[in-house]
């Protein structure tokens, strides 16, 4: 039997880590990764809330939560293969095309 | 407070993974070991009684959503990718600050919620109990869901031919 808080500890270093990664690392592919490790730590959360509550909400959540991932994952890696397609390079820093 | 030693093990995995993630320049590397991170937690799902969850994570989470990452990132690796780190100092420190600040605030909050409730390890959530949840109670966001697959679909689609096209 563990409490609850190791849990939620674990899914803030997790979701701690994603942001790191998300804010630190230059490559499109890195931030992509960063966001699904922020996505698995709030999924974490829920699961580990559950055991307390109880009920179905926690699991379908994290369903959803799945869905939405999968369908962020492939609209995100077509534009990467797109944008590696036409600029050559996937350095966050050099995406401008917005700037004024 | 006495952790189990199996929990101790998964979590030190799971950390351990989202650190390669962090630390490793070569995007594959990172792929791999977001896959070892998966798979940890997937474990961790199994010991909270959560076994459908924990299957979901390995067949949609380390099997379809990571292989689609291996495939992009093997397509559009570059030579230069591998050998060790060039950090970029400035951005990395401001970055660490963010984030210590965030997990900061996250393990305040955890310890004011009190988290020393004890998970009692109860019956694991039946497939019958998600199932009656997501048909009944969560009908329409799941009907919702399916539109979104749908429209992300079109949109890759759409922004495969259009790569065809520019080149």
């Amino acid at each position: 039997m563990i409490d609850l808080s190791w849990y939620l500890l674990l899914s803030a270093a997790l979701f701690g880590v994603g942001t790191l990664v998300v804010l630190a690392r230059r490559n499109a592919l890195h931030l992509f990764m960063g966001i699904e490790l922020m996505l698995n730590a709030g999924n974490l959360a829920f699961l580990a809330g559950a055991r307390i509550h109880g009920g179905a909400q926690a699991p379908v959540s994290v369903l959803f939560i799945l869905a939405l991932a999968a369908a962020e994952v492939a609209v995100g890696l077509a534009l990467i293969v797109l944008i590696h397609r036409t600029r050559g390079t996937l350095d966050v820093g050099s995406f401008n095309l917005l700037k004024g | 407070m006495l952790v189990p030693i199996s929990f101790a093990l998964l979590a030190l995995l799971a950390l351990g993974g989202a650190l390669m993630l962090l630390f490793r320049r070569d995007p594959v590397d990172g792929v791999l070991s977001l896959v070892v991170t998966m798979l940890a937690l997937a474990g961790i799902y199994l010991q909270l009684a959560d076994p459908v969850v924990a299957a979901l994570q390995v067949i949609v989470y380390a099997g379809a959503i990571m292989v689609l990452f291996l495939f992009v990132t093997m397509f559009v690796r570059r030579a230069e990718e591998r050998g060790p780190l060039g950090w970029d100092r400035p951005r990395f420190a401001l970055a660490s600050i963010v984030a210590a600040c965030l997990l900061g605030l996250l393990v305040q909050a955890i310890g004011a919620f009190g988290g020393n409730t004890p998970t009692h390890p109860g019956p694991p959530a039946e497939i019958a109990a998600i199932a009656h949840s997501l048909f009944g109670e969560f009908l329409y966001p799941f009907e919702l869901v399916s539109a979104l697959l749908l429209v992300a679909m079109v949109g890759v689609v759409v922004l495969g031919r259009r790569g065809e096209e520019s080149s």
